[in-house]
């Protein structure tokens, strides 16, 4: 169980995990500012001479430096106070009081202010109060005191009944002490949860919202979509249903032909992911070449849904361009118009290829006019494309349209 | 030359009627059965040259197992649909189907598509080639460069002289390129099962290179 889940937060969160670091890192500090009063407390003893048995008190002294550095180190990088060092802790600082007490003379605890180790037994009790653990924290409260009651018990039958006030004054501060670090940490730590569930809420509508925006986007390219079907497919053969076509009239089956094409274009569309900006535009396109009596055959594969508008403007607008060349100059009623993107260093390389099967021309004695070098490769140089026009005499024309991001 | 015999399986009975209306006036081929599925063809108990397979038929058979099963019972198969369905297109072509083709195709691709595949030779339509460029499962068989450009330009709708000249090779050899792809593909589908199917296909295989490059004769 986490302490995370026992104030009522769910999961691992962001500032409640922070905020712990810094109450274990408060406590940890407080425990080396616990050491000024322990040197302060030596020196006195060590001049009113009330060290009775020096090496042991100065074994104590060694054993309790070494645990300190210890918990200090350890507490310090882990950024809390694992349940092995609160124990140990409270039973080393117990064990030293019991021993320092065994080291001096009763007058020892009078003389001093305060006494001793009692700066760093408060301490211990705070450190596991703030860690949020107030049962622990009674717990060490009680041991700790009495460790001190039992290791004071000597100056209390010298000096009476002013030492138990003195002791019982000591008990205060430590649950007292205690008490304070655990009611500040447990609101920090509660208003830290509040915090990393409101930005979790945030991050969540912030999602929905995203969700939102995708979903409009999707009905907007669906109105698209449909607005194509509307115009060609729809029209055709609503006007065949009501009686006034005669479907078997060439060019009624050849209107129908070309709609037939777009609606394979529309289906047929990267099965893998949603119908492209590009591959709608570039249908919208060719379905304006149907009043010219010109097949087109869509095959579109792997096509971006990314696209900036005005790459697909500049490739749908290239794209006419070269079918007007194909209704003008080419004498044949079939074109194909093939997208591909091949996945590559810099992005997707996009190819958009326009074909024919019609006349064809000599490129070295019809060199590029107007028509092609404006529209189609002046378009594609805007938008850091190339387009590239292969032709030969009775071979028909193909114009490769290639960007890359 | 006797007539090419011919027999379509297709659920769309308009498709079969138009069929029969289209091939009448065409007088070297012979539609001489239709059936809505694989099982009602094989039960008329017919033989013909070339089986005209629709590639979804509406009873939840496999395509590539109609193949199959077509291709035992000792026609060729050219498989044709409305909307080229890259996974299932890939699959008759790997069971052995001669070709492929888009039912929007006139009459005469048609006619010639299904004579090629009763000389026993293979129609690659652009959808067909459209389909195999952009083949990008991992086990796909792998097509060299200059086999890949005759692919692409012919997938684009490019006539085959304009494939060549694009390729920079003869026609001849363009459509050899696009009949060893064709040929790639049918052998990737062709199962080794055995340690003998194994050695079976090594020694086609070396017959294959053979063919490619005879031995020069001092």
């Amino acid at each position: 169980m986490t302490t995370t889940s026992r104030i009522g937060v769910p999961g691992t969160l962001a500032v409640h995990r922070r905020t712990r670091q810094v109450l274990t890192r408060v406590a940890v500090l407080l425990r080396v500012i616990a050491l000024a009063p322990l040197v302060l407390a030596v020196l006195a003893g060590i001049h009113d001479r009330d060290y009775t048995a020096p090496w042991l008190a100065a074994a104590v002294y060694l054993v309790f430096a070494a645990w300190t550095t210890i918990f200090v180190l350890v507490a310090w990088r882990r950024g809390e106070v694992t349940t092995t060092l609160q124990v140990t802790d409270v039973a080393v600082i117990g064990a030293c009081m019991l021993l320092v007490a065994a080291a001096v003379r009763p007058e020892f605890f009078v003389r001093v202010s305060s006494s001793d180790l009692e700066a760093a037994m408060t301490v211990a009790a705070v450190t596991i109060a703030i860690g949020g653990w107030p049962r622990r924290a009674v717990a060490a409260c009680a041991v700790l005191f009495a460790a001190h009651a039992l290791a004071e018990i000597p100056t209390t039958i010298r000096v009476g009944a002013g030492n138990l006030i003195n002791t019982l004054n000591d008990a205060l501060w430590l649950g007292g002490g205690a008490l304070l670090a655990g009611m500040i940490a447990h609101g920090l730590l509660a208003m830290a949860g509040q915090v990393d569930v409101a930005a979790q809420e945030a991050a969540a509508s912030q999602a929905a919202l995203a969700r939102l925006d995708e979903r409009m986007r999707h009905d907007h390219e669906r109105l698209r979509h449909y607005r194509t079907l509307h115009d060609g497919p729809l029209t055709i053969l609503t006007a065949i249903a009501t009686g006034g076509l005669e479907h078997n009239a060439d060019d009624v089956r050849r209107q129908c032909a070309i709609n037939a094409n777009l609606l394979r274009a529309l289906i047929a569309d990267d099965s893998t992911s949603s119908l492209s900006d590009l591959s709608i535009a570039l249908t919208e396109a060719g379905r304006d070449y149907a009043v010219y009596g010109i097949r087109i055959l869509y095959q579109f594969a792997d096509v971006p849904t990314d696209l900036s508008q005005n790459v697909i403007d500049a490739l749908t607008g290239a794209s006419r361009e070269a079918l007007n060349n194909i209704a003008a100059h080419a004498d044949t009623d079939r074109a194909w118009l093939t997208v591909v993107a091949e996945d590559s260093a810099g992005g997707p390389l996009v190819t958009v290829t326009i074909t024919d099967r019609g006349r064809g021309f000599d490129l070295s004695a019809n060199p590029p006019g107007r028509g092609i070098v404006h529209s189609i490769q002046g378009r594609l140089a805007e938008i850091g494309g190339t387009a590239a026009i292969h032709s030969h005499p009775g071979e028909g024309t193909r114009v490769d349209l290639r960007w890359q991001p | 030359m006797a007539d090419v015999t011919v027999a379509a399986i297709d659920d769309d009975r308009m498709l079969l009627g138009g069929l029969q209306f289209w091939l009448a006036p065409v007088t070297d081929l012979d539609l001489v059965a239709t059936a809505p599925t694989v099982a009602a063809y094989l039960a008329l108990d017919v033989r013909v040259d070339v089986v005209l397979l629709d590639l979804n038929l509406r009873d939840g058979s496999v395509p590539a197992a109609n193949v199959t099963r077509l291709l035992a019972s000792g026609a060729a198969v050219l498989v044709v649909s409305t909307i080229p369905d890259a996974e299932h297109v890939l699959a008759t072509i790997e069971a052995g189907a001669a070709g492929y083709i888009t039912k929007d195709n006139d009459l005469p691709v048609l006619v010639e598509a299904i004579r090629h595949v009763a000389e026993g030779g293979v129609a690659i339509s652009p959808e067909l080639a459209f389909v195999l460029s952009n083949d990008h499962r991992p086990g796909r068989p792998q097509l060299s460069p200059q086999e890949s450009i005759v692919l692409r330009a012919y997938a684009s709708g490019a006539t085959l002289q304009a494939t060549a000249r694009r390729a920079g090779i003869a026609y001849g050899t363009a459509r050899q390129y696009l009949e060893r792809i064709k040929r790639k593909y049918t052998d990737a589908g062709r199962p080794t099962h055995t340690k003998l199917d194994l050695v079976e296909r090594v020694r086609e295989d070396r017959l294959e290179l053979d063919g490619l490059h005879p031995p020069s004769q001092p």
